[in-house]
């Protein structure tokens, strides 16, 4: 009993960090109330958790973190030439001065805040109908504690030429940064976006961002996401839920550049017939980095199909954990889903742990998944080195070759310049 | 095929499950419910010394504070261990020199079931080992194998006789306190199979366990300890039935195996336990662990064949300590009406250049729950570690499931670990190609399922894969949607 007594006091004194008269959720009460309640019975994560089985949240939840200054100037970016809208959120708070948004038919772009006072219904019918809040810790802190972030919306039929960029910054000291995000697609409307998380070097940090996304039916939704947390104590959590309608395609791809303790959950639901979902991801690990994809995908209709692909390669003492999850309910017939996991291990001091998990109650499907861990082909190295290439140019071009299968499914040029991709 | 298409269809339409006989013998039965009198009285009736009498109350003691495990993906009524009779012998159970002197109504109890004693010295020679509600009640080819120093007996005997090897190795592999039911099994087992084959000794037969449960409101607690000596080789197969009750019945086995140097032990199992009726009432709740320990050079390999038990929750499982060594595990699970199965295995890789292979296939029909729940844990010791995962699922109708749930633990650069899974039904062009050629749909069934399965059947010993085979079809009998 006493050890429950201590657990439950550092989950406590953890969430009184957060308690913040300015949520978003005090002007939702139902949420309030679920999310009370969850956090109440949720335990913190451990070891048996088993969704966080393999990653460690102890330091998370040590931390004195406070909340940051919002108005601080912003001076850098990894997509300087960007011409297009830009929404730009400093510590969870939406920086209107900050972003830019064209004017083009059908886009729609607020501050969560300001779309809880004006589009309230749409809030109250969108927000935290999709989350796990009633079961994740994190997922129920995400929404107690959020009192900001971005609420965008594209119209019926209205296809955005323009691609969307979110950049997220997080900078102070021992500063954590919540927001809580809504995307809705109308029927037939289209939106390409790069959401982009940064963190400064020097600095402690944890972020827990989650956002909502409405894909509509006949609606194409495409995002690049990228993560740069350059600092070595900064703990990010990053989590997305989506809902597909019927002829909807999702595609989604994560692109881990640099996080010392990354968890990322993408969650889709696919609701109306004849979807199409994608979930792509990257990650290349140094030092001690620590980068967690969980992923699940749940097919609740029939003729529909996912495609899921993640590659990493582990080297120093970095861990890596993927776990990726399908459903298939009974009325999913004919669905075709696809998983495949693949790991270089570089160093013996790295680990990888991969789960990649299938659960099917229909029968006519094409389900299958795939998880390898190895290292190069040393007769791959081998046949370059004898062609005059250097081991070390060797090396790096069968990098680039196995992390290329990903990166080429990448939407935005602009993202694959960042792998040192030319078009 | 082995046999002809009309025998099957006898076989598959006259059958639901046909082993689900009781046999009328008097039987030594102790009051239902656990506690340490319990303990204590079979610990006296075994005659068993003090040392392991201490080993069962200490392993008591630990189970009393441990909790039922809820992580499998199965849903039952837990059992209630207050109600359940944990010691129940056949009365009549006098020092046989020859199996002539057998109990007769337990020689037709062997005979319903196949083990034609006499048939099976003329044609392959296997020696038997035979368990009835967890005491064993016969082994044959006692002599022969004596000769060459192998020990095969009942875990009782080898108690009074072997305590040196019992000591020794009992509990190294799976600890008393390992989990739930085998810390249940390590404070209440009453008997089961012990087998040492001596160094360099190539055991020149298969020797086989016959489990049975037949009295009704009784567990069944066997332990096996197969200790395999540098250099030996040793198959072993082990068959369990049950009679057709509308209870749930525990069986929680715990099977240790030891392979010590460039040893081999080929491990076989047909599960074929009553999995309940129809409506999902009644069947063996099997709740078991298994385990090998394999030194520098060894080899174990688990084949499995699972076809009964209302709820099945087993992980044979290989820890690859010595270098080279190789753990493989083959598995067909084939589950049927409210069967739920959640079955795999874990190889620890310890060792330089361990190997290990795992190919399961699951067969989901009616509206049953098949999962395969497997570890692949390379350490950072296990330099050059390999490892190969096929897990397939076939699902026969709209009402069943089929779940993948595979833990890869990579912990070191120059491991190479594979896993791939698919899950799909059988093709209708398939289907449609048998029957062109006169097969009904039944018979076609049968024979992709067979197909599917046969990387796993073709690892059994002989006399096994034929009835392996059979119990294929019957298993699937009617679920053709």
């Amino acid at each position: 009993m006493e050890t429950t007594t201590v657990k439950d006091h550092k989950k406590g004194a953890f969430l009184e960090r957060f308690s913040n008269a300015d949520a978003l959720v005090n002007q939702l009460p139902k949420l309030q109330e679920e999310a009370k309640i969850a956090l109440e019975q949720i335990e913190l994560p451990n070891r048996r958790t088993e969704s966080w089985k393999y990653t460690r949240v102890n330091k998370i939840i040590k931390q004195e973190w406070h909340a940051g200054d919002s108005s601080i100037d912003i001076d850098k970016s990894l997509f300087l030439n960007w011409n297009a809208s830009r929404i730009v959120l400093v510590n969870g708070l939406y920086r209107d001065d900050l972003s830019n948004i064209m004017a083009e038919d059908g886009l729609s772009v607020s501050s969560m805040k300001s779309a809880l006072a004006q589009q309230r219904d749409l809030i109250h019918s969108h927000c935290g109908s999709l989350s796990a809040h009633k079961e994740d810790l994190f997922e129920a802190h995400n929404l107690v504690s959020a009192e900001d972030g971005f609420c965008l919306l594209v119209g019926k039929n209205a296809l955005l030429k323009e691609s969307v960029l979110v950049e997220n910054y997080i900078s102070g000291n021992d500063v954590a940064a919540i927001n809580r995000n809504l995307i809705i697609l109308e029927k037939g409307a289209q939106l390409n976006m790069i959401v982009a998380n940064y963190s400064d070097e020097n600095e402690v940090i944890f972020s827990n961002d989650l956002s909502e996304v409405f894909v509509g039916e006949n609606a194409q939704f495409t995002c690049d996401l990228v993560q740069n947390h350059l600092g070595q104590e900064q703990f990010a959590i990053n989590t997305i839920w989506a809902n597909q309608e019927r002829n909807s395609r999702f595609t989604l791809s994560t692109s881990t550049l640099k996080g010392n303790w990354v968890r990322n959950n993408v969650n889709v639901r696919v609701s109306g017939e004849n979807c199409e979902t994608n979930l792509f991801g990257t990650y290349q690990l140094r030092g001690k980095q620590h980068v967690d994809n969980h992923t699940m995908i749940d097919h609740k209709v029939p003729h529909c199909e996912s495609n899921e692909h993640y590659k990493g390669i582990l080297y120093d003492q970095s861990t890596g954990v993927f776990n990726g999850k399908v459903f298939v309910r009974q009325d999913a017939q004919k669905t075709n889903a696809f998983q495949q996991n693949a790991n270089i291990v570089m160093s013996d001091e790295a680990h990888m742990n991969s789960k990649p998990e299938l659960e099917i109650y229909a029968d006519d499907v094409k389900c299958s998944h795939g998880s390898t861990t190895g290292q190069f082909d040393e007769e791959a190295v081998f046949y370059l080195m004898a062609r005059g290439i250097s081991e070390q140019n060797s090396r790096e071009l069968l990098v680039k070759a196995f992390i290329g299968e990903v990166l080429e499914k990448i939407h935005h040029p602009e993202v694959k310049a960042l792998f040192g991709e030319e078009e | 095929m082995a046999y002809e298409g009309d025998d099957l269809l006898e076989e598959v339409t006259g059958k639901e499950y046909e082993f689900g006989f009781t046999t009328n013998i008097e039987s030594d039965k102790a009051p239902p419910g656990l506690n340490e009198d319990i303990i204590r009285l079979i610990s006296a009736k075994k005659n068993e010394p003090a040392w392991l009498l201490e080993w069962r109350l200490d392993a008591f003691a630990k189970w009393k504070e441990m909790t039922e495990p809820e992580w499998a993906h199965v849903n039952y009524k837990k059992p209630d261990f207050q109600a359940i009779s944990y010691y129940s012998a056949p009365k009549k159970k006098p020092q046989l020199d020859s199996l002539d002197d057998l109990d007769p109504e337990m020689r037709a109890t062997m005979d319903k079931l196949g083990i034609s004693i006499e048939e099976q010295k003329r044609l392959s020679g296997v020696a038997v080992d035979f368990v009835m509600d967890s005491v064993s009640v016969a082994t044959s080819f006692k002599k022969k194998l004596g000769e060459l120093g192998i020990i095969f007996c009942s875990m009782s005997e080898a108690v009074q006789e072997h305590p040196e090897l019992v000591k020794k190795y009992l509990g190294t592999v799976v600890p008393k306190q390992d989990n739930f039911y085998a810390a249940l099994n390590s404070a209440v087992f009453t008997d089961g199979s012990f087998c040492y084959i001596p160094k360099g000794v190539r055991c020149p037969m298969e020797l086989s366990t016959y489990f049975r449960i037949n009295e009704s409101g009784t567990g069944q607690f066997e332990r096996t300890l197969v200790i395999a000596d540098k250099g030996s080789y040793v198959s072993y197969l082990e068959g369990c039935t049950a009679p057709q009750r509308d209870e749930n019945q525990l069986h929680a086995a715990v099977v240790e195996l030891i392979a010590l140097d460039e040893a081999e032990i080929k491990y076989s199992t047909v599960q074929n336990w009553y999995p309940g009726d129809k409506n999902g009432a009644g069947g063996v709740f099997n709740f078991v662990t298994k385990r090998g320990l394999c030194e520098t050079r060894s080899k174990i390999s688990w084949t499995q064949v699972e076809t009964g038990s209302a709820v099945t929750w087993k992980y044979p499982s290989c820890i690859l300590k010595g270098d080279h060594s190789v753990g493989e595990f083959y598995s067909v699970a084939v589950t049927n009406n409210y069967q739920q199965a959640d079955t795999g295995t874990k190889m620890i890789h310890i060792g330089k250049n361990t190997n290990s292979t795992i190919i399961s296939k699951g067969i989901s029909a009616g509206k049953s729950q098949n999962s395969y729940r497997g570890l692949v844990q390379i350490n950072a010791s296990a330099k050059n570690a390999r490892n190969f995962s096929q897990c397939d699922s076939l699902l026969m109708t709209d009402r069943c499931g089929a779940h993948t749930f595979p833990y890869i633990e990579v912990n070191n650069a120059s491991a190479k670990v594979e896993h791939e899974a698919t899950t799909s039904k059988i093709g209708e062009d398939q289907i449609f190609y048998c029957l062109q050629r006169g097969l009904n749909e039944e018979q076609a069934i049968s024979l992709i399922v067979n197909g599917y399965a046969k990387d796993v059947l073709n690892k059994l010993p002989m006399e096994f894969a034929v009835e392996a085979q059979k119990l294929l079809a019957i298993s699937l009998e009617g679920s053709v949607g």
